[in-house]
């Protein structure tokens, strides 16, 4: 998969306005975005994805346990549209659907590991939306484990924030939610599973979330051209198939227990916080001769320990390079959806660090290396004022390795487009 | 299982030194001029690395000797079995199992037996191994605690066995290919050398191929075993060279199931049937250890079971089996009823009790136990297995049944 890379094109429409048209990858986002009349921000806006509206699967609900909520994801009822939301058939949405299966993805040629893929893809596709659209997400969940989408730095109504058992039921197989929201704040955001979230975001359920502003006050004081988004990661590849394998196994026979209304409060005793009176139904049940499936005496895996490093899905040499013009400022979004972090360093340049977290500094601050934990985003430009091939890697030289052996991981390298240089490999071994 | 620690590593390593790892890899090629692979120099091995052991106190009423107790750790077994990927195909992979084991204690008790000592070879479709293992001896297996409580009724009887021991019954040098062209059918070919005594010395002098067999059957996915009616369905036939005057080769068939009647993950009932045929050697004389293994027999087994799984964990179980044996030529038979109940302590480990009754004809010897009218055996039993190194996932796993395969 090549970085995500969007170019901004200016089109006419049929009616005479004039529209942004915004093509990422996979002809996922295809969105026709405009002016609208009446200084509306939204002209239209089409799902190109066909997907299969609501439903719940056929799931059948199950008897509420005492003390509990039902239990999770068989009620898919939509949360209520948040205060200022447009009707549900506005055109004033962006409409967008993401389908979840497992695929198998090359993170490296010769490894190819089962991965969750956002309509089959690691990462998932990049939504690129001006602040303040409304933003209208059915996710529709096609494998046997249990997933949610969080919006992660956006500011939104909580039931759309993705938690399961805290905002929402999660979402089970073969069902539908809705998410609604308005973009905001500006600038580089990511969205990820808030379910399992060590082990799914490990298998690939993360993608870019962008909000973009027409007064971007990054481009207003470097009017770069162009626009890059790094998404990290990292991977234990045992970890994640093993998991999974556990996981769909586990939730095959909760399913059949659950069409029998045959769950019992012990298997909701751990997630069902806060409100729900989860802690001492927990205490209760442990009390009652449970074992939390955290407990050595159940625990079935070690943590995880990323055995691959990758930028969007890929470890190098199967990363895809950043190309730059030769006086030209770019920009790079670097988004942490790993559990470990990444001290990015480019060679040959000094770049200014312009954003965190998508919110700009007050003062960019000049850096050759910066460091982008876990969770974070930071975003950098840097003006192509040194030609040539310069490497674009973690600092952290373990995360430059595939499977411990270097090179690999978190590196590519920045090209200059037109470059002739005066050095090729003599010689290139197998080290 | 557990993933690699570096504890367990150190603990290889030195393994590996001891037992001088890097000697034994170059003699396979040539120990005086082996070239030094550097690519080689750490290979990739996983290691899987388990202890079962079966421990029990009986008190057993014995056939004119009265009643006896006794503490018992036979079938205890450790094992270990390496597997690690191939360079000539990235499909395939190759293993080995080695395992010893405590023969059955009424034979030679402390006896420490080779009970595994065989490589294998193993892609998507097919399984080949050779060397010492189990033998393809039945379809169904048994819900009793121990390998040999029913093992007239639910095995196949090795008609070269001198009578001395069960595991001549259960094990054998085998060439086993197996075939799996969906995920869940098998196809199974296997020749056999049969000994008189598996416990004994052998040499290879005395190596003959004098056992061959088939085996079809299908076989529910590890993962869905609770959650489908059908679990296990196979057919089989052997033949067996035993070159008498009165008839060279013998024959045996045999067929099973095992069906779960309630499909719940929680409260799962089942039923195992397997029933056998040996055709046997004409005038073979079952009073005799050896004759009752080549007498013309019907065999059958069967059982019910009940498991609870609280919250989805093994809890307990229990099961109300028995087999029965008939010999055709001489009219006389053999059976054993059998109730036994176990109470997981944990999720490998379990505290049981078990009753088992056995009635035969005076005619015939009382072999491996049989001399045992009623028995009562308390046991504690555990399965300990740590994967190191996992590198590869199961041919059966969902992930590869569901979404492609990957080696």
């Amino acid at each position: 998969m090549p970085l995500e890379k969007t170019r901004q094109e200016t089109v006419s429409l049929p009616n005479g306005e004039e529209a942004t048209a915004v093509e990422a990858r996979r002809g996922f986002l295809k969105t026709i975005v405009g002016a609208a009349a009446g200084g509306a921000a939204l002209l239209s806006a089409r799902t190109v994805m066909g997907q299969q509206q609501g439903g719940h699967g056929g799931m059948p609900m199950p008897p509420a346990v005492p003390g509990t909520k039902p239990q999770g994801g068989m009620s898919m009822s939509p949360a209520p549209l948040p205060k200022g939301a447009p009707p549900e058939g506005s055109p004033l949405y962006k409409r967008f659907a993401l389908e979840l299966k497992v695929i198998q993805h090359e993170i490296v040629p010769g490894i190819v590991t089962h991965m969750l893929g956002y309509d089959g893809s690691v990462p998932g596709p990049t939504f690129r939306v001006q602040e303040g659209d409304w933003v209208w997400v059915d996710f529709t969940n096609l494998n046997d484990e249990m997933h949610t989408i969080h919006w992660h730095g956006l500011i939104l109504n909580y039931r759309m924030d993705g938690v399961p058992y805290l905002t929402q039921d999660p979402v089970m197989r073969g069902e539908s939610y809705r998410y609604v929201f308005r973009a905001e704040p500006y600038g580089t955001h990511f969205y990820h599973c808030h379910f399992g979230t060590s082990m799914h975001m490990q298998a690939g359920m993360y993608g870019a979330f962008i909000i973009e502003r027409r007064d971007d006050p990054v481009h207003a004081k470097y009017p770069y051209t162009q626009d890059y988004t790094l998404i990290l990661s990292s991977i234990d590849t045992v970890f994640v198939r093993q998991q999974l394998n556990a996981m769909f196994a586990r939730m095959r026979q909760r399913d059949a227990l659950a069409s029998r209304g045959g769950l019992d409060a012990w298997t909701q005793a751990v997630f069902t916080p806060g409100l729900y009176s989860g802690k001492d139904m927990l205490r209760r049940a442990i009390a009652e001769g449970y074992t939390p499936p955290y407990m050595a005496a159940r625990a079935a895996a070690e943590p995880p320990r990323p055995n691959f490093f990758t930028i969007n899905g890929k470890a190098y040499p199967a990363t895809e390079p950043i190309r730059v013009r030769e006086g030209e400022w770019t920009r790079l979004r670097f988004i942490n959806a790993g559990n470990v972090g990444f001290s990015m360093h480019l060679h040959g340049h000094d770049f200014y660090w312009v954003c965190s977290d998508g919110a700009p500094l007050p003062a960019p601050v000049r850096l050759n290396t910066i460091r982008i934990d876990p969770g974070s985003t930071q975003d950098v430009v840097f003006l192509a004022d040194n030609p040539g091939l310069w490497a674009l890697h973690d600092h952290d030289v373990t995360h430059t390795t595939n499977n411990g052996v270097y090179p690999g991981g978190a590196m590519t390298h920045v090209e200059y487009e037109g470059f002739k240089g005066s050095y090729t490999p003599s010689v290139s071994l197998d080290e | 299982m557990t993933r690699f620690t570096s504890k367990v590593a150190r603990l290889l390593a030195s393994l590996a030194l001891i037992c001088g790892a890097r000697e034994v890899a170059a003699q396979q090629v040539d120990p005086e001029d082996a070239p030094e692979d550097p690519a080689r120099s750490e290979p990739w091995v996983e290691w899987s690395l388990g202890l079962r052991g079966v421990t029990s106190v009986a008190v057993a009423e014995h056939e004119g000797r009265g009643s006896r107790t006794a503490i018992d750790f036979s079938d205890s077994l450790i094992y270990l079995r390496p597997r690690v990927p191939l360079t000539v195909s990235r499909e395939l992979r190759a293993g080995a199992q080695f395992g010893l084991t405590f023969p059955d204690a009424y034979e030679q008790p402390g006896t420490l037996f080779v009970a595994d000592a065989h490589m294998f070879l193993e892609n998507r479709w097919l399984f080949f191994r050779l060397g010492r293992g189990s033998l393809k001896n039945h379809i169904v297996p048994t819900p009793a605690f121990r390998d040999d409580d029913l093992i007239r009724f639910a095995e196949l009887q090795n008609p070269f066995s001198d009578g001395e021991s069960t595991a001549d019954h259960q094990y054998g040098n085998v060439a086993d290919l197996t075939i799996w062209p969906t995920p869940t059918l098998y196809a199974d070919l296997h020749v056999e050398n049969l000994s008189n005594s598996v416990l004994a010395s052998e040499s290879l002098s005395a190596f003959e191929l004098n056992s061959l067999g088939v085996t079809l059957g299908y076989r529910q996915l590890p993962s869905q075993t609770t959650l489908s009616v059908l679990r296990l369905l196979g057919v089989g036939a052997n033949a067996y060279h035993v070159d008498l005057p009165e008839r060279e080769w013998s024959f045996d068939a045999l067929a099973g199931s095992w069906l779960n009647l309630l499909v719940d993950p929680v409260h799962t009932v089942d039923w195992r049937a397997q029933v056998a045929y040996a055709g046997g050697v004409p005038g073979a004389d079952p009073t005799t250890p050896t004759g009752s293994f080549r007498a013309r027999s019907v065999s059958t087994f069967s059982s019910v079971g009940y498991t609870y799984r609280r919250s989805l964990l093994p809890t307990w179980r229990g099961n109300v089996g028995g087999g029965y044996r008939r010999y055709l030529e001489q009219d006389v038979d053999q059976m054993s009823v059998l109730a036994n109940v176990a109470y997981a302590l944990g999720q490998t480990v379990d505290v049981g009790l078990q009753y088992q009754y056995r009635q035969a004809d005076g005619t015939l010897p009382r072999i491996f136990g049989e001399d045992q009218v009623h028995s009562a055996k308390l046991f504690l039993v555990g399965t300990f297995e740590t994967v190191v190194n996992p590198l590869f996932d199961d041919r059966a796993s969902i992930l590869n049944t569901e979404s492609g395969y990957l080696p």
